[in-house]
């Protein structure tokens, strides 16, 4: 099948068993595309076929063809769909500012919460969710060069470890997926992208807010403000991609940093970084 | 020591200005660089493209700050030959 995720459309083919319905549970509705159409990603997640199938079932991603990872245990066949897709993405789509980052949207006005892999982005991103914030990615802050806008690409974010309770608890309304246990990057759970989401995946948002969260176990809420050029020497090391745009990227990454506020969220609870958060669009600190 | 320094074209340097720093994006490099308050004024000055002498520059960022301009002077080549080695300015001999 032929789909469209925010700006990339994407021809998907699998014969693992369980795989499309889990697919289809998370993305429904998403717009499927004629199967003819010539996609900007060309993704297989199979059966592996060799001896070891006998010892333990595994799935193999290929883009194009190209298997650029060892095969996962079948069992763990989404989460590796999702994860490879997120990597086809920043390794191909440069006519894009990308950053690492998650980014949601209120009343008009986006949030980049842009992170290193343990620093909460993903558990915060799932509670501004929780609080009615459309999620436009849990992983990519995608910047259009010709107007500064960022472009959803509403996915599955996979909420880790602890987090699972966590926002089991605190956003019961949510959908969640299937748990995948021991994956290499632990426990998973996939907070599904609520169905609005997926709805207005082509409608862009503008930023407004830079908020880089760090979480710390037991740490007292502290939002800093971060002097732009702090903000921006932090954003270019985030970027996926920032070195091969080239002076796009400069002046795509200035006009980021000039149209929006930046701050560092230290946090210990996810209840008051949300409350921190929303209270800058409370009061609208631009 | 040069005559004069200059800053390359537009379209070889491109200089955003945040608050009292600046980034600094050579197009040649691909660098993206981060200076500080002192270079950032230095970078302001030159923004003509012309030639320039270390004397006029600091008589220049003296005035700015009401000092006398042998007071910045050795300041003044020091920033420049930094910038140049990051480069983002170039040594000009007449």
């Amino acid at each position: 099948m032929c789909f469209r995720t925010g700006p990339f459309s994407v021809r998907l083919t699998s014969d693992v068993r369980g795989f499309g319905a889990t697919w289809q549970s998370c993305y429904s509705p998403m717009e499927l595309l004629p199967d003819d159409m010539v996609c900007h990603l060309r993704i297989s997640v199979m059966r592996e076929r060799g001896v070891r199938r006998w010892l333990g079932p595994q799935a193999v991603f290929r883009l194009e063809g190209i298997q650029p990872f060892e095969p996962y245990p079948l069992s763990q066949a989404f989460p590796m769909f999702e994860w490879g897709l997120n990597w086809c993405i920043a390794m191909s789509s440069h006519y894009h500012l990308l950053l690492h980052s998650a980014v949601l949207e209120k009343d008009g006005k986006a949030v980049i919460l842009p992170a290193q892999p343990g620093s909460g982005k993903t558990t915060l991103c799932a509670g501004l969710v929780g609080r009615g914030w459309r999620l436009l990615s849990d992983e990519f802050g995608i910047v259009r060069h010709s107007d500064g806008q960022l472009l959803p690409l509403p996915r599955a974010a996979p909420l880790k470890n602890e987090s699972i309770p966590l926002l089991a608890e605190s956003a019961p309304q949510l959908s969640f997926g299937p748990r995948f246990d021991r994956t290499r990057k632990g426990d998973v759970v996939h907070l599904f992208p609520p169905r609005e989401s997926l709805e207005r995946q082509l409608e862009s948002a503008t930023p407004r807010w830079i908020v880089f969260p760090r979480f710390q176990r037991g740490a007292a809420l502290e939002l800093i403000p971060q002097p732009p050029i702090v903000a921006l020497t932090r954003l270019v090391g985030n970027s996926f991609n920032y070195r091969v745009t080239g002076v796009s990227g400069f002046r795509s990454m200035s006009r980021l940093i000039r149209s929006t506020r930046s701050f560092q969220l230290l946090n210990g609870d996810l209840a008051a970084a949300v409350d921190a958060v929303e209270q800058l669009l409370a009061e609208d600190v631009l | 020591m040069p005559d004069q320094w200059q800053h390359f074209a537009e379209d070889e340097i491109l200089i955003e200005y945040f608050e009292d720093s600046a980034a600094v994006y050579c197009t040649a490099s691909g660098e993206t660089h981060i200076v500080d308050a002192f270079p950032a004024e230095i970078l302001k000055i030159m923004l003509p493209a012309v030639p320039i002498d270390v004397a006029t520059l600091s008589t220049a960022f003296a005035a700015s700050l009401g000092d006398a301009a042998d007071v910045w002077s050795d300041e003044v080549e020091v920033v420049l030959r930094r910038l140049e080695q990051m480069g983002i300015i170039a040594a000009v001999r007449v």
